[in-house]
């Protein structure tokens, strides 16, 4: 980073008198940023002429769509923690990234997404390449707001960051007119660190800690729920000792996943409605549940009106229009996850609650006998999905930054993957957004360039953003792409089986030869369609240097247990 | 329900929003300028319930613009006001 920032600044000796589009630039620097995803275009080309000029002071990945752009920007903050930065113009170029910005919206991504615009006196006359992206992007963004004069872009460029990346962060867009690329001005940056309107609250009140310290001690079977919050508040640390302070059962929601080791002997598995059997049945047994940096989801509580009815339970989480949204509490504690575990854990009791933890093992064990062993051991018929994951998992190692789509693979991905480290696992969760791996995982990989990066993803989400493959050539980045190929929307299918009578209605695929059309991208490909030969063909994949795209043609009908089915409580899961 | 909000070009449209996505119509709407300077006052009547309404206060203070959201309850009288039309009548 210093070195692109030293480049920069050679460059530039008189920041007195740059243009807007320099502005940007420095303002990028100013923030730490020098990976850019994005897509030029018409209102945006004076900006990228500027960028032309200052060649080695920033890395910018052409991605082939802008909805690539925007997934990898994501990927790329999900796995630094870092705001991701992704670039494009206006009209087309902006509407496409509308999906991305929704996701990490839900999501709670950090990203600043810079859209050109016409010139400041088109606007509002349907100009060539118009849209307003502002009205359209205003429900799926933390902020958005429009440039139109040169002089105002430090200190707004400022504001996206810090509203991006802090509080519950979330997506920033800024519109720039195309004049304000060229418009001079003198720059000096401030970075913001308040706003009169925007105070996110970090600590909780003390005689909420305090409570919650004595429910906690005094309950008989105590269980925690944790989400993507942990990861957020950088608490993966505190999080360990809370439970094993408090020796407490704790179980993840998707977006959970990584912040705390699936080895840990109190890590009772994932929530939801293919999660674990233990975590989500005994969610009907607890007494007490403390709920942090998790937003109660339907797809974690099914049918709310019967989720954890005999439970007290305290909601932790920084964002206070979650607490009371999707489920009534017994105490609301508007706190940042890491503060908040920080003033509780010197209140906390060394408690032992292994009768309540015998009990998780029992239907893990059940769990285990109808489910891992025809997942994960199956004598015959086609691969399944879970055996080619735990294989690659086995290959790749436990620090490998996992990558998924959406669908059946993402769930088993998210069921057998043994995550071991922090920020390992990148997923679509709340929108759900098919194509989301693959780009995802070219960001994760400039994120971290020195740890494997492995993408799963399905015959189907691979069609939606496939064209990325070129962007992981030309950018020679040694991912691993796991196509996990069953013919058809496998997920879809699944509900079109158990819920629709097998009425198969536009879920079946014609694909194409994806190891020949991986070979046309320049990526090395290779398919693997019987067992004996899975072992070989992964370990040949991951010892190959740069990207490699392994085909598995895993069996056609596999369906995803355990399954909360639709409209059931989650202590109505079924095995099979 | 009155919104405190730095005044600014689409501020309406993102208050708005908040109401529109909830499908809940705004009876009555002011916007003002209040005592403090670039603050706006949006002041909004919505037939809705209380819980609707603790959460519509929390949505609105999200928006980074916003500075304060509060709401006075009244009571649903259009029962009494229909009776003491027909009484009258």
């Amino acid at each position: 980073m210093s070195d692109y920032k030293d480049s920069a600044t050679k460059k530039l000796r008189n920041t007195k008198n740059v243009t807007g589009s320099e502005a940007i630039l420095l303002s990028f620097l100013e923030e730490g940023v020098s990976t850019l995803f994005g897509y030029p275009g018409g209102a945006i080309m004076p900006f990228y002429d500027t960028l032309h000029q200052y060649d080695g002071c920033f890395r910018h990945i052409l991605t082939r769509h802008e909805q690539g752009a925007i997934h990898a920007a994501q990927g790329y903050a999900r796995v630094t923690r870092k705001t991701g930065v992704c670039l494009t113009t206006s009209g087309p170029g902006a509407t496409n990234i509308l999906t991305g910005l929704a996701d990490a919206y839900m999501d709670s991504t950090p990203l600043v997404c810079i859209t050109g615009q016409v010139i400041s006196s088109l606007v509002g006359t349907d100009a060539f390449q118009e849209t307003d992206i502002l009205t359209m992007s205003m429900a799926v963004t933390k902020w958005n707001t429009q440039v139109t004069k040169a002089e105002d872009i430090p200190e707004i460029m400022a504001k996206a960051f810090y509203i991006a990346n802090s509080g519950r962060p979330g997506p920033v867009l800024i519109d720039f007119t195309k004049d304000v690329f060229s418009s001079k001005m003198s720059f000096d940056y401030e970075s913001c660190t308040s706003l009169r309107t925007y105070i996110p609250k970090f600590q909780a009140l003390p005689e909420q800690v305090d409570k919650a310290a004595r429910w906690i001690n005094t309950a008989a079977r105590p269980m925690l729920l944790f989400g993507q919050g942990i990861i957020l508040s950088k608490a993966e640390e505190e999080l360990k000792l809370f439970v094993e302070r408090s020796g407490m059962p704790a179980a993840s929601t998707l977006l959970g996943l990584s912040a705390l080791p699936v080895s840990h002997p109190l890590y009772m598995g994932m929530l939801g409605m293919h999660g674990n059997y233990a975590p989500n049945i005994m969610t009907g047994e607890t007494d007490l549940v403390i709920a942090i940096g998790m937003r109660f989801d339907d797809r974690v509580t099914s049918t709310v009106s019967t989720y954890l009815r005999q439970a007290r339970i305290i909601h932790v989480d920084i964002d206070p229009t979650e607490l009371g949204k999707n489920m009534d509490t017994d105490l609301e504690v508007e706190a940042d996850a890491k503060s908040f575990i920080h003033s509780i854990l010197p209140l906390l009791e060394n408690n032992d609650h292994s009768d309540w933890i015998a009990g998780f093992m029992l239907k893990l064990q059940e769990e285990q006998k109808e489910v891992f062993q025809k997942d994960l051991h199956p004598v015959d018929g086609k691969i399944q999905m879970g055996e080619a994951i735990t294989k690659v998992a086995h290959s790749a190692g436990d620090q490998a930054i996992v990558i998924t789509d959406v669908g059946q693979h993402q769930m088993k991905a998210a069921r057998y993957f043994p995550f071991a480290s922090p920020r390992t696992f990148v997923t679509s969760g709340g929108l759900g957004t098919m194509g989301f791996g693959l780009p995802a995982a070219i960001g994760a990989q400039l994120g971290c360039p020195d740890k494997k990066v492995v993408a799963f993803t399905g015959d189907g989400g691979l069609q939606m953003t496939m064209q990325e493959l070129v962007t992981i050539a030309q950018e020679e980045l040694p991912v691993k792409i796991i196509v996990l190929n069953n013919g058809y929307l496998g997920m879809v299918r699944q509900w079109q089986e158990l819920f629709f009578d097998s009425r198969y209605a536009s879920t079946k695929l014609k694909n194409p030869d994806f190891v020949k059309l991986a070979e046309a991208c320049g990526i090395k490909a290779d398919r693997v369609n019987e067992r004996e030969d899975l072992d070989t063909k992964v370990e040949a994949a991951f010892a190959y240097p740069g990207a490699f795209l392994l085909e598995v043609v895993v069996e056609n009908e596999e369906n995803v247990f355990p399954m909360v089915p639709p409209g059931a409580a989650v202590t109505d899961m079924i095995l099979k | 329900m009155t919104t405190l909000a730095q005044d600014r070009v689409g501020l309406l449209s993102r208050v708005a929003m908040v109401f529109s996505r909830r499908g809940i119509n705004i009876e009555s709407l002011k916007v003002a300028e209040s005592a403090m300077k670039g603050i706006a006052a949006i002041s909004m009547v919505v037939l809705t319930d209380a819980r609707t309404i603790k959460q519509i206060v929390k949505q609105l203070e999200k928006q980074v613009e916003v500075l304060q959201a509060f709401s006075a309850e009244q009571p649903d009288i259009s029962k009494q006001i229909e009776n003491h039309i027909q009484y009258a009548s």
